[in-house]
């Protein structure tokens, strides 16, 4: 599909990133003569789940992310546990 | 299920303290860990569900958690064992199968019955209870904690630090909550 897109702000632009990797053909149009020298600040006091959002939008995570997670998960818990459990006394003798 | 799988080593520990407590911690996890690989190597699938409770969707877990194949990796790591005795064995064996037994309940019916059945098992509290299951499961983990603090006060072999074991299995499970994690 052949899309054009209007302005260059932040949509914009990630826009036109991202549609050719679905296979689309874009044209970004804006009608200043430059980019601007600064933009504005913004804050953002985002929950995880809408991180979690973005990072799946932006392919941080994946299946293969959750993947690891899950496998990171249950083997660096492990040695803390085992550690934290030792015996309250040592065997005697040997 | 993540944290009470390991609360859950932890009580059979409790019950066999010869078994070595790696075995028992890395046996609850096993289908998990066996998780991992066979999604890198696309033997098995996962989407990633962000503000869909629990966060992902397990669309073909057949060869890590279905349940002959539970009771499959539950024989082969319990047997690795046999050199302790049966009794150890078991217990690592029953670690292992633990993990299936505790995913029934939360998870929704992805738990085939063996590879590639058309019947799956799973009551589906991650979903019908989409911040309710985190306290069932803190209970639960509470519980089985309980059991091992009590016997660590009668056998001095293991559990020198169970208030600092409880506290870990608590952050866990703060750190997996619906809350903080859509994972």
């Amino acid at each position: 599909m052949r899309i054009a897109i209007n302005g260059a702000g932040i949509a914009g632009p990630t826009l036109a990133y991202w549609l050719p990797e679905a296979g689309h053909h874009v044209l970004l149009i804006e009608e200043a003569p430059g980019l601007r020298r600064r933009g504005r600040s913004m804050t953002s006091r985002a929950d995880l789940a809408s991180l979690a959002d973005v990072l799946l939008i932006s392919g941080v995570m994946s299946e293969t992310g959750l993947a690891l997670f899950v496998l990171v998960g249950f083997i660096v818990p492990v040695p803390i546990l085992v550690w934290l459990d030792r015996a309250t006394t040592r065997p005697q003798g040997g | 299920v993540y944290v009470g799988h390991f609360a859950a080593g932890l009580a059979i520990k409790a019950s066999e303290p010869r078994a070595p407590t790696w075995a028992l911690l890395v046996g609850v996890g096993l289908l998990d860990i066996l998780f991992g690989p066979f999604v890198l190597a696309g033997i098995e699938r996962a989407t990633v569900t962000p503000s869909i409770s629990p966060g992902f969707s397990l669309d073909y877990i057949d060869w890590s958690h279905s349940l002959v194949m539970s009771l499959v990796w539950s024989l082969l790591f319990g047997a690795a064992f046999a050199r302790y005795g049966r009794r150890v064995m078991t217990a690592v064996g029953f670690a292992v199968f633990s993990h299936f037994l505790l995913d029934v309940p939360m998870h929704p019916p992805d738990l085939a019955l063996w590879p590639n059945s058309t019947a799956h098992l799973g009551l589906g509290l991650w979903r019908t209870w989409p911040n309710g299951w985190w306290f069932f499961e803190c209970a639960v983990i509470v519980a089985l904690w309980a059991y091992y603090w009590r016997r660590s006060r009668v056998d001095a072999s293991f559990g020198r630090r169970p208030v600092s074991i409880l506290t870990v299995l608590v952050l866990l499970h703060v750190f997996n909550s619906p809350w903080l994690s859509q994972l």
